[in-house]
């Protein structure tokens, strides 16, 4: 197992130690109480290694199990703590809750393991750092074109076109082609202080549904503040028309993430990887 | 604690005791606690961190990943104690008048701590607290120290410095809001 999660991490390993450092800080202040520590104590690890190029001194876990049973599960600390964490406190649940989120309840909660590090390696590769080139060993090489009836030309669709040209984002940024049999919602519109989010949904026969969201942040600190929640499976970069995709799987849903300054796309939902991609390559090209 | 309940502690904490001392030693580094206090206080964390696992050990033995709620349980414990510490600071805050009027560059350095009006904070704090509750004060509030080293110190618990300290918390939120 920790051999997988050295492969797993190993782009984290051409981070530097103060993004490392960074990286755990801004994980620190997650409140979602996610577990994360997986990826906390890969870099852990790393940031061992690299002091000095040797661990430091390990714990005497006999000295501090000795003092902890003497001075801390002592009777007078019944029912205290010395670093009380109050309502953050996770309660240990026997098995992992299985509840299905909405997908767009999903991409406002700050997120899982490699979630976290997605939103904060906006901000790093933004800085100059090229964190996303070094997980362009992931990129798929297999290309998908094809055609086929969307609703592309529907009112809803050209209503969430006249949304993104009020708020001077550019068409080139949305698919020209969508799965068919899907029927488009009237785009739906959310103004907050740090952004404005505009998001159309499709829904098909079969009640599978998708939606594309367009978010342009205020700064790009607030960009970086957004995170998404990703169960365990690796991060594939799809490079198509100038543009990097991240597509990962949330779930029982796939999410494709771009973002460019203080622009972020967002796809998700009842996709296969075909589609995905399929949408993507429509988004810049003829 | 049941005897299972027992083993199942301890060999959690032989496994990850380590990891979570070097994790809120990570932590406290990046925030620049003093070096000096960093391996005590985050051996104290780590352990309050078991103290609270051994409450809910019954159903940590079911837990899919003990070590990862060990973990969120410690970063959070590691985010209050910032926060105290943060509250703490701000009774030494300067005042508006200081700020609107930093002084000029030749002002003699030592006086500008009287002018933020830390030196009447502190003043007041030493007037108001008994000499073992101000040592106490100073070493966890201002120097960082843990509960042990303070408790060493001052010959008590743990348990003892975390309750007086809660009680001298309390007395000078009242005391410096005035």
């Amino acid at each position: 197992m920790a051999q997988d999660n050295r492969e797993k991490y190993a782009y984290l390993d051409q981070l530097s130690t103060r993004q490392l450092e960074e990286l755990l800080l801004a994980d620190a202040e997650d409140t979602s109480g996610r577990d994360t520590s997986e990826v906390v104590f890969h870099i852990l690890e790393v940031l061992q290694k690299r002091e000095d190029g040797l661990k430091p001194e390990p714990v005497d876990v006999d000295r501090a199990w000795e003092e902890f049973q003497r001075d801390y599960l002592t009777p007078e600390g019944e029912g205290q703590a010395l670093y009380p964490c109050g309502e953050d406190c996770p309660e240990p649940e026997k098995k992992p809750k299985a509840r299905r989120v909405p997908v767009w309840k999903t991409l406002r909660i700050a997120a899982a393991t490699v979630a976290l590090l997605f939103a904060l390696m906006v901000g790093a590769q933004a800085s100059g750092l090229n964190v996303f080139g070094a997980l362009a060993q992931w990129t798929s090489e297999t290309f998908h074109f094809g055609a086929g009836q969307s609703e592309i030309q529907s009112e809803n669709y050209q209503l969430f076109l006249d949304e993104l040209s009020k708020n001077k984002i550019s068409k080139e940024h949305v698919p020209t082609w969508l799965p068919s049999g899907f029927v488009a919602s009237e785009p739906f519109i959310e103004t907050s202080d740090s952004n404005i989010s505009i998001k159309i949904s499709f829904t098909n026969a079969d009640k599978d549904s998708f939606s594309i969201c367009i978010n342009h942040y205020t700064s790009q600190v607030d960009l970086e503040n957004n995170s998404f929640e990703k169960d365990n499976i690796s991060v594939e970069s799809y490079f198509s028309h100038g543009k990097t995709f991240y597509i990962f799987s949330n779930i029982d849903s796939t999410m494709a993430v771009w973002s460019e300054d203080a622009l972020l796309e967002m796809i998700w939902g009842d996709l296969s990887e075909n589609d995905m991609k399929t949408i993507i390559d429509s988004i810049g090209g003829s | 604690m049941l005897p299972e309940e027992q083993k199942f502690l301890e060999q959690l904490y032989r496994e990850a005791f380590d990891r979570i001392v070097h994790y809120i030693a990570s932590l406290l580094k990046s925030k620049g606690f003093p070096s000096e206090q960093i391996s005590g206080l985050a051996e104290e964390i780590a352990q309050d961190t078991f103290h609270t696992a051994s409450k809910k050990v019954s159903v940590l033995m079911e837990h899919p990943n003990p070590q990862g709620w060990l973990m969120v349980t410690a970063k959070n414990k590691f985010r209050q104690y910032k926060r105290r510490i943060e509250e703490s600071s701000r009774w030494f805050l300067p005042s508006n008048d200081f700020l609107e009027n930093l002084p000029d560059p030749s002002h003699n350095p030592a006086s500008v701590l009287d002018d933020m009006g830390y030196t009447d904070a502190m003043d007041r704090i030493r007037q108001n607290l008994s000499a073992e509750d101000f040592q106490l004060f100073r070493m966890v509030l201002l120097d960082h120290a843990s509960h042990k080293a303070a408790a060493q110190e001052l010959g008590i618990t743990v348990w003892a410095s975390q309750k007086r300290l809660g009680r001298i918390r309390n007395k000078l939120q009242k005391l410096l809001s005035q």
